[in-house]
């Protein structure tokens, strides 16, 4: 009979020895991204276009950093299941699955986002202060709950999007042995595909001319009931809202961990 | 105790590798699995640890089914893959690093081995050749004192006087609650070591038995010429006569040639089957 065993002690070791394996190319990862960010911004001050690194930048390359980077982490996540030794090692390790499976996720979704809005947050005062050196003019300060525009989300709003976003990079990182990144970012564009084709065929067969009116700025001609409006305006969007940022994130961390107890060498 | 009922187990659909294939060890012994290059060693002992799912039949391993590799069964049980991984780290980080995950782990037992197999103890593990890599993992793997060792080809790359010391090592470290499981090509390094012997060939087992029970019923040794062939199992020339196996007809207990009992069980399976069959 099969028991669910969970020892926080054992989370432990498996967070503590997964961040000190990883902990080199994480640096590496994240020191090249700022050192990049830092040459594009100075160039753009240099060539007189200042007022977009003084206004939004960080704004704008927190959410790059965010996704990228750890997307890109996310889905290297379950490295050790790619070469046969390293793999055999990994499933005998004496931890449970769901032990495994808790300890990934604790990194992928919480450590590594935490590091990053920190590691932003420090990269974006010394690169603020560098900047000031010889000016009077001031540099908005990054904050996750500041917003340059009232049209751009404070850095803290694009937490949930990133969270269930990340969910696709974490099957993909159990599910591929090759190319895990790659084969990932395919994954979430189909499904975010099919999540448009079904939201915009659904709209077609209720509202035929809504993406004329969208796109294009017409009236619409068919207008449907006020209910129905009612109801994309206030119950659809909650609902969505909970399918995509709370079922479907779910759904397939639950893959996930299926998919873990499945691997074999 | 470890039990194996009526596996079936295949890679691909069409070509089952085991059919009904029972298999029944007890505690306190070292098992030696002998067979030819794809006879289905190594994937017994993955479905053992639990690296592999049987498709079919049922499967115990210290009261639980590997299949669901949970943390009290891994605990107990240590496989050495012939594919060693070994991270960039030295060797007292991996005891740091993986020795909290085994209960019974023994700090002193390890650096008694790692020095009986001459290995430094702050070597960079990538560093070191894959005989000397081998020798940490095996010294690891003896001192988690789990109840299950499982060594897939563990003479591989190790020197003469290295195999040695693994026998002498592995013969004096087994409890009577441990069980030892061992595959290899190399026979002859098994020589003194094991107690039992499973012969598998064609992905079956066509021989499972006790090392003091073969040398009671077939006798080992040096023929000048070969005057009743109908009664020698297997027979291979060498200078100045045979090396032959024939049943034991009250001549004296020979020292089992694990080579010969291979070849002799390979080529005169029915002939061998029947006279352990009989009391």
């Amino acid at each position: 009979m099969k028991k669910l065993e969970f020892n926080m002690n054992r989370i432990g070791h498996l967070i503590k020895n997964d961040i000190q394996k990883n902990k080199k190319s994480f640096l590496f990862m994240l020191l090249g991204s700022f050192i990049l960010i830092s040459l594009f911004a100075f160039m753009l001050v240099i060539t007189g276009e200042p007022h977009f690194v003084r206004e939004e930048m960080h704004m704008t390359f927190f959410p790059f950093i965010l996704f990228l980077l750890g997307f890109i982490l996310t889905s290297m996540s379950f490295r050790e299941l790619n070469e046969t030794g390293e793999r055999m090692f990994y499933l005998n390790l004496p931890a449970s699955h769901l032990e495994k499976f808790i300890s990934k996720v604790v990194i992928s979704f919480f450590i590594v986002p935490i590091i990053l809005y920190c590691s932003y947050f420090f990269f974006a005062l010394i690169f603020n202060i560098v900047l000031s050196w010889n000016t009077d003019e001031a540099i908005v300060s990054f904050s996750v709950f500041k917003s340059p525009t009232p049209y751009v989300p404070k850095p803290i709003q694009l937490l949930p999007i990133f969270l269930a976003t990340n969910t696709v990079a974490f099957l993909g990182a159990i599910m591929f042995r090759t190319l895990e990144f790659f084969k990932t970012l395919v994954g979430l564009m189909v499904l975010y595909f099919s999540i448009f084709f079904i939201f915009s065929l659904a709209m077609f067969l209720f509202v035929p001319d809504f993406f004329n009116s969208f796109f294009m700025g017409t009236e619409l001609k068919q207008h449907p009931s006020d209910s129905f409006w009612e109801f994309f305006n206030g119950g659809f969007k909650n609902l969505a809202f909970i399918v995509l940022f709370l079922i479907l994130p779910l759904l397939l961390l639950v893959a996930s961990y299926f998919k873990l107890t499945e691997k074999e060498v | 105790m470890i039990e194996l009922k009526d596996i079936s187990f295949y890679y691909k659909k069409n070509k089952p590798l085991f059919q009904d294939l029972n298999l029944k060890l007890e505690n306190g012994h070292i098992y030696g699995f002998l067979g030819k290059n794809g006879a289905g060693k190594t994937t017994i002992m993955k479905i053992l640890s639990g690296l592999l799912f049987p498709q079919a039949g049922n499967c115990n391993v210290l009261g639980f089914n590997p299949k669901y590799r949970q943390a009290s069964f891994l605990s107990d049980v240590f496989y050495v893959a012939e594919e060693l991984y070994t991270p960039s780290i030295t060797i007292s980080n991996y005891i740091k690093r993986y020795a909290p995950f085994y209960p019974n782990f023994d700090q002193n037992k390890f650096d008694q081995y790692i020095k009986e197999f001459n290995v430094e103890k702050n070597s960079l593990l990538t560093g070191l050749s894959y005989g000397q890599k081998k020798k940490v993992i095996l010294s690891f793997g003896l001192a988690t004192q789990c109840k299950l060792l499982i060594m897939d080809e563990p003479t591989n790359g190790l020197d003469i006087p290295s195999k040695a010391q693994f026998r002498k090592i592995l013969a004096g470290s087994i409890t009577k609650e441990q069980t030892f499981i061992l595959s290899t090509h190399q026979v002859k390094d098994l020589t003194n070591l094991i107690d039992n012997i499973i012969i598998l060939d064609q992905s079956k087992i066509i021989f499972h038995e006790n090392i003091s029970r073969i040398s009671e019923k077939m006798y080992f040794g040096f023929s000048q010429g070969l005057t009743s062939p109908e009664n020698v199992f297997y027979s291979e020339r060498c200078p100045g006569g045979y090396m032959i196996v024939k049943e034991n007809n009250g001549e004296v207990e020979s020292e089992v040639e694990i080579e010969t009992l291979f070849n002799a069980v390979i080529q005169n399976q029915a002939k061998v089957q029947s006279l352990f069959k009989k009391n």
